[in-house]
């Protein structure tokens, strides 16, 4: 056994529990921030040999020293192709927000409850047993809850479409059958599970609830609930493999119109949260876009799109957050000027904005080449909705950068530039964006890898079920 | 703002008779629209740039309560911001003595006043400007405080010895044996925050009376965060820019013949396509409006009504609503006003149909936001009302903003917390008002007045002292010239006389009192020469020589193909097949020029002007100079003057600058232009006394005056000019620093080598001008040599990248009325505008300076605030960055596709101005000054209400004295030494790219 056969994920889980419930327990909220930053921290660390001891041993080797086989007989949580950047991105998504809360939201955001989802979270991304994956799903819905009621905040929105989404979730599986895949029963069963999934992902016309989570939630929650996206993830695990050809096929309009859909309103929008949810509506349906297609390109154009989007709108969102700590609840109706007020903040949203929308030199630049190939492979028009969608995003972040930091003169005399902890948190991911946007190479091939696993997946369940196949018109590229 | 009409006090610029021509229940409110429109800027067509102050209309008023003003109605600075002054201070260009001089007089007897005996009033004040304070909105103070140490450490600019003594004083009584120097400080300082916040907190708060805006979409847009002048502007835009188009629409506005109002009604009535929300119902109102022929005056009321604006709030209403769209507003108006400086002209009533029109459209955007924004449905009439209530107040400043601005000062100051714990409630309500009227405003008015202040020493001390030299005309000239006033010609006056010290300078206003309608033989219209508060009364074109008339047709007529066969391409490239097929056809050699243009500017720029020869004008013209009608017009017979007339006007500027002996063999008189590529703000570097390219002027003048029956008549008049003294006419292009020549067809052989030698100077001192210029170009290296430096500015001229081609005026800050002796041989940075004046040729009644002055304090105040105001708040007052600029109607530019029209200078053109009112020196005596001022009302309200400062320069002496509001006071040199020397005027700038004092040039040196 070496250091890195210890099992960390495990450790991560725990921890992360641990902090939680030891951070619920201080009151004073410096303390409060300082101890959940270090197991923040310290989780992400686990979460990172978790996968530096999956990178050097793919072949789930360690899988003999994990506790899971000892307790439970079977090996439930573990790192595999797709899940191996996402666990320790989803921790330091955590970490960074943990580090770049100012101290005026100290009170205001929750360490304690940040602790808890995280470990909810750490465990869905690590999971692909299909029942424990949707509990864990759910539960993951139940912190966002009391987050809003802690706040005094309206919950119906919410509720209902977080109930909605576990109703369907839980009915829709629970007609499924994976061994009889062609079946009716099995066809039928699969329309409330996509439902679900396309509810969580924020599709129109059941997308409400995230702008409504993010006009009430804290910033800094409400970003780590939408950035890792968990729907896209329940879409891979649970539909993907078992939902038909034209099901797919459907998912994909539904999710280009809406990719279109929000990016454009996102042009328009009057207040930069409403902005921010808009530009994640629209990534997060890119990101169905390519999965739905099932093509070898496309489904590494959207994986990797995942991890950059989730990257760089996690970096976008501290920037707009770090604003707002500084300058409340910024308008888009007039050009506010606070370039000079704070330089790095502008620099920062505009290589975290424009890495999202896929600029050249970003992580997001190769995500979205292969993605935008993949689409037009599959189908031109496909293809061009694609680019029509991320066009009008990166409309919308010159606009809302534009607005913000140029075009007037900011009176204040207050110094307001980047502190060391939100300097750290926002380099971090900056750092990340480039070097991943100059050297792309190894984040694709393991992309790519994922992708292959994934296709293979579906083939082999598909191929496996005896029930003869419907005829399909698809001209599906391998 | 006034509250009564102040119809005997307002600018009388391009004001109006109110023509009555509504009924008589509408006179009134015929009035106060007129009374509004003279508070747009009055600035017209791009093309010919007017500088003027952007606070015209309220000239009447002291400069600092019309800048109040100009902050509430026009939301714009009228100071630079607080750090840009304490910039100023680090360099400087602003010092201590400078903020004391001025504290003591701004306060007076005030200014030692003891306040809660914590230390005088100017202490206080001396304090707030001297150390900066940090201020910032609710949310960023906050995040401040928690995120900084600025309740643990004291402000790195207080004293060690304060520091300690604060410490002190918050330990005193508190065990601290075990604490360390950071805990120490930190208990001090939280110590002193709250004795800060208490003192704050016990002060009664003020009671804000509530304050009801006179427009429903300022108190909807402060309620709700919707904007109704969005939805209205976006339609207005598009519409204004048809009516006003002046050619360069593809198509004509439908029935623009019938007015803005009638067309609009028109237009919109029967408007096809799915209509925007918020316009539902329009059609059928103003189908009603049209068919009951309601007048644009009687729908103002109507809409009036509508909106509940009673007839006590109209002076406030319409100001504010025309000033919403003041770029458009005030375009619309000066095409009725000022006519002759538009091609398409827009007849009389313009603005109030187009506030007829606004209005309407405002009904029904307000009607649709209300609904949708506020579920309000309920009368128009009562919006206001119902708005404001939902309005969330803000206090002005937190309780905890207000310690925090006691506590700094506290800091800075050493006031102890036991001190301030010490105060009763009264002097905490004293302390605090004391601070808080010494505001960020005030402070920057102090900062403004002590940046004036500084430069006025320096500049009236060096012409202290170098007036104090002997000083003589030059004797037997080798050669004259007259520039204009501008202050660009200071240094091109400088070099010539650096390098021919036998030329003698003069400078007038570079219209040359002809004020000309003017049409270019290449010109399709005729366009106003002289200062824009003047209309022309004389006519005047350029023709082809006899003998080349015949080449000229043809010319023309291949120019007028070239020029429909580009305007044919150019429409084409902007619709949609022919855009498609000629951009995919050609689109790749349209880049070639492109990149030339950018890339090797000077060789393209060559190539081209090559080319075009073929069918330019022929180079040989003639101006139609003489009249044979008796009354000037646009016939022929009617064009050109009388020679009584020539005589009057030559003899006029012969006087101006004091020439009546003394004439060299040959005399230029230069107008100035600019060229440069891709520029719409091109004519802002042209001649601000001709308010466009100067030139034809000039060269009026000079054909006038040698017109052998005109001096005869001149010498009739006591002012014989020699038969071999030859004027010549020309110009001067300040971007490309070249000197062009009129008529040398006509120079006698006798002349030649006087010109080519003169010639030769003005070829020397144009590389040298160059060169200087060049200092303020980052493009340009410091060690630059001359040639290059002209090659330079040449490039720069025909870049078709470059946005700044030349810098105009930007360096302004002194205008010099009087003998070129007193000033020659010093250096003044290009800073000086200067005309010629004799104080000893000038009548008793010192007829001659106000005539001079009747249009050099206008048209220099002009250009001195335009720069003044575009530098302080380049967004409000200037047209911002170029880089969005669009040029539209032919008439000005937008922000992108759709904006109100941008007017003032662009950033570009005043980033390295340093905002200063313009200093006037005079070369007469405080007695004729006065009574200039007494006479000339446009004068009198500049000089009084601090607009310009002004000061007088003893004809006889080195004496100054200096206008205080009320009368001349004797100045007092700052310093006794003597100015700093330098052999020429490149000695004095080289290797520096920032603003130079003042410096004598020359042998003695």
């Amino acid at each position: 056994m070496t250091f890195l056969h210890i099992p960390w994920l495990e450790c991560s889980f725990v921890l992360s529990l641990v902090g939680a419930l030891y951070v619920s327990r201080l009151r004073d909220p410096n303390r409060a921030s300082a101890a959940g930053l270090v197991f923040t921290g310290i989780v992400l660390a686990c979460t990172m040999l978790a996968w530096l001891g999956f990178y050097f041993d793919p072949d789930a080797s360690l899988s003999q020293w994990s506790l899971q086989t000892e307790l439970l007989g079977r090996e439930i949580f573990f790192i595999d192709r797709l899940s191996a950047p996402l666990v320790p991105m989803v921790a330091l998504l955590h970490f960074l927000t943990a580090l770049a809360t100012a101290r005026t939201k100290m009170r205001r955001f929750s360490f304690s409850w940040s602790l808890l989802a995280e470990s909810i979270r750490l465990m869905t991304f690590s999971c692909k047993e299909p029942w424990i994956l949707i509990a864990l799903l759910i539960a993951n819905s139940i912190p966002p809850y009391f987050e809003l009621v802690n706040r005094r905040k309206p919950t119906r929105v919410y509720v209902l479409h977080m109930g909605l989404f576990a109703g369907l979730l839980v009915f829709g599986w629970a007609f499924v059958d994976p061994t009889q895949l062609h079946s009716t029963q099995t066809a039928w069963a699969t329309i409330p599970v996509l439902a679900a999934i396309l509810l969580r992902c924020g599709t129109i016309p059941v997308h409400c609830w995230v702008t409504d989570w993010f006009e009430h939630a804290s910033f800094g929650n409400a970003l780590l609930y939408v950035a890792p996206l968990s729907g896209v993830y329940a879409g891979v695990r649970l539909l993907l493999p078992i939902a038909p050809d034209w099901m797919l096929q459907g998912v994909g309009i539904i999710s280009l119109v809406t990719a279109v859909y929000a990016a454009a309103m996102a042009t328009i929008q009057r207040e930069t949260r409403r902005f921010f949810a808009f530009l994640f509506l629209s990534h997060t349906s890119l990101v169905l876009v390519g999965l739905e297609l099932v093509t070898s390109v496309s489904l590494t154009g959207a994986l990797s799109l995942w991890f950059s989007v989730s990257l760089s709108l996690g970096g976008f969102g501290l920037t707009l957050r770090a604003l707002e700590s500084r300058f409340g609840r910024l308008a888009l109706t007039d050009f506010h000027g606070l370039y000079d007020s704070s330089r790095a903040l502008a620099v920062s949203f505009l290589i975290t904005g424009l890495a999202s929308v896929g600029f050249p030199g970003t992580l997001g630049f190769v995500s979205t080449e292969l993605l935008v190939d993949g689409a037009v492979e599959a189908n031109v028009f496909i293809g061009l909705g694609v680019v029509a969608a991320t066009t009008l995003n990166g409309i919308a972040v010159v606009r809302a950068y534009l607005l913000i930091f140029t075009g007037a003169h900011h009176a204040s005399t207050i110094s307001l530039q980047l502190g060391i902890r939100e300097r750290i948190a926002v380099w971090t991911l900056s750092v990340l964006i480039l070097a991943g946007g100059i050297y792309p190479q190894p984040g694709l091939t393991s992309r790519l890898k994922a992708a292959d696993a994934l296709i293979a997946e579906r083939k082999k369940l598909r191929l496996t079920d005896p029930t003869p196949a419907p005829p399909s018109e698809s001209t599906r590229h391998d | 703002m006034r509250k009564q009409l102040d119809w005997e006090n307002a600018a009388p610029l391009h004001r109006l008779p109110v023509a009555r021509t509504a009924a008589p229940h509408l006179h009134a409110l015929e009035d106060v629209i007129e009374y509004a429109a003279q508070m747009l800027p009055a600035e017209g067509p791009i093309t010919g740039f007017a500088f003027l102050n952007p606070l015209h209309a309220f000239e009447h008023l002291p400069f600092d309560e019309a800048v109040k003003i100009g902050v509430r109605l026009f939301g714009g600075q009228p100071y630079l911001p607080e750090a840009r002054y304490r910039e100023e201070l680090a360099a400087d260009r602003i010092r201590a003595i400078d903020l004391q001089a001025v504290l003591e007089t701004d306060l007076g007897v005030r200014a030692w006043e003891s306040i809660v005996d914590l230390g005088s009033r100017h202490s206080l004040r001396m304090t707030m400007l001297r150390h900066p304070i940090l201020i910032g909105s609710g949310e960023e103070f906050h995040w401040f405080m928690a995120e900084t140490e600025a309740l643990a450490k004291f402000r790195s600019d207080v004293p060690r010895a304060v520091r300690n003594r604060l410490t002190a004083d918050a330990l005193r009584g508190a065990k601290v044996e075990n604490w360390s120097e950071t805990t120490r400080e930190a208990f001090a300082v939280k110590t002193l925050w709250r004795v800060c916040n208490d003192g704050v907190r016990s002060i009664k708060p003020a009671s804000e009376i509530p304050w009801l805006k006179v427009r429903p979409r300022d108190v909807l847009l402060d309620a709700t965060g919707a904007d109704s002048d969005g939805l209205v502007h976006e339609h207005l835009i598009r519409f204004c820019a048809a009516f006003a188009d002046q050619g360069y629409a593809p198509w004509r506005l439908p029935h623009r013949e019938l007015g803005f109002y009638k067309s609009f009604l028109k237009l919109y009535r029967s408007i096809g396509g799915p209509p925007d929300r918020w316009l539902r119902g329009l059609a059928r109102e103003l189908g009603r409006l049209d068919d009951a022929k309601v007048s644009p005056m009687e729908s103002i009321h109507e809409s009036l009504a509508a909106l509940g604006i009673s007839p006590g709030e109209w002076e406030d209403f319409f100001p504010a609503t025309l000033l919403a769209f003041r770029g458009w507003a005030s375009m619309i108006r000066q095409m009725e006003v000022r006519s002759d400086r538009f091609p398409v002209p827009a007849p009389p009533g313009a603005l109030t149909e187009y506030l007829a029109v606004r209005l309407i459209l405002e009904r029904f955007a307000l009607t649709h936001l209300a609904r949708e924004e506020l579920i309000y449905q309920g009368p128009l009439k009562d919006l206001r009302k119902e708005a404001q209530t939902r309005i969330k107040t803000h206090a002005g400043h937190s309780l905890d903003q207000r310690a925090f601005l006691l506590f700094q000062l506290a800091q800075i100051l050493g006031w102890s917390p036991s001190a301030l714990q010490a105060l009763t409630r009264q002097q905490w309500t004293a302390l605090v008002a004391e601070i808080e009227a010494f505001s960020s405003f005030e402070r920057r008015r102090v900062f403004q007045l002590a940046l004036e202040h500084h430069y006025r020493v320096k500049a009236l001390d060096a012409l202290t002292a170098h007036t104090q030299r002997k000083s003589q005309r030059v004797q037997a000239p080798q050669f004259q010239v007259s520039f204009c006033i501008d202050a660009r010609e200071e240094s091109f006056r400088r070099h010539i006389e650096e390098i021919c010290p036998r030329a003698e300078t003069f400078a007038a206003a570079g219209f040359y009192s002809v004020p000309i309608y003017y049409r270019g033989l290449a010109d399709a219209n005729y366009a106003p020469l002289c200062p824009i508060v003047m209309k022309p009364t004389f006519w005047m074109t350029e023709e082809p020589s006899y003998a080349l008339q015949e080449s000229n047709r043809r010319r023309a007529k291949t120019r007028r193909m070239v020029g429909l066969a580009s305007h044919q391409f150019e429409r084409g490239s902007q619709s949609f097949a022919l855009g498609a097929l000629l951009s995919g056809g050609l689109g790749v050699l349209a880049s070639i020029p492109l990149v030339a243009r950018v890339l090797f500017p000077r060789l393209t720029a060559s190539i081209v002007n090559t080319a075009s020869s073929i069918f330019e004008p022929p180079p040989i013209t003639r101006l139609t100079l003489e009249r044979t009608a008796p009354n000037p017009g646009k016939e022929p017979d009617e064009l050109g003057f009388t020679l009584e007339e020539m005589a009057g006007l030559g003899e006029r500027v012969l006087r101006d600058i004091g020439l009546t002996s003394g004439f060299a063999r040959i005399f230029f008189f230069l107008g100035h232009r600019s060229s440069c590529l891709n520029n719409p703000h091109k004519s802002a570097y042209d001649c601000g006394a001709c308010t466009g390219p100067g030139g034809p002027n000039a060269r009026a003048l000079a054909m006038m005056l040698n017109d052998r029956r005109v001096r005869a008549i001149l010498a009739q008049r006591n002012l014989p000019i020699p038969d071999d003294t030859i004027f010549i006419g020309g110009f001067h292009n300040t971007a490309v620093e070249s000197v062009t020549f009129y008529d040398l067809d006509f120079l006698p052989r006798s002349h030649v080598k006087d010109f080519e030698a003169a010639r030769d100077v003005f070829e020397k001192a144009a590389d040298r001008n160059a060169h200087e210029r060049c200092r303020r170009f980052d493009s340009a290296p410091l060690n630059i040599s001359a040639v290059e430096a002209r090659r330079h500015v040449e490039g720069r001229s025909e870049d078709l990248a470059q946005v700044r081609p030349e810098f105009g005026n930007a360096t302004n800050a002194l205008c010099f009325v009087g003998r070129r002796q007193r000033v020659r041989d010093l250096f003044m940075d290009r800073r000086c505008f200067m005309h010629s004046y004799d104080a000893g040729q000038d009548t008793q009644d010192s007829a001659i300076l106000a005539r001079i002055l009747s249009a050099v304090i206008p048209v220099c105040e002009g250009i001195s605030l335009q720069y003044y105001f575009s530098s302080v708040d380049s967004n409000c007052w200037g047209s911002g960055t170029k880089l969005p600029h669009n040029v539209t109607s032919l008439l000005g530019v937008m922000d992108g596709a759709a904006s109100d029209l941008r007017q003032g200078l662009p950033w570009q053109g005043v980033e390295i101005h340093e905002p200063l009112r313009l200093l006037f020196v005079i070369e007469s005596t405080p007695e004729a000054m006065m009574k200039i001022i007494e006479d000339n009302p446009t004068i009198g309200r500049i000089i009084r209400n601090a607009w310009s400062q002004l000061a007088v320069l003893d004809p006889g002496s080195s004496a100054i004295q200096v206008f205080s509001g009320s009368g001349f006071e004797p100045y007092h040199p700052e310093s006794a030494a003597p100015l700093p020397q330098s052999k020429s005027s490149r000695d004095c700038y080289q290797g520096s790219r920032t603003f130079l004092d003042f410096t004598q040039i020359g042998a003695d040196a």
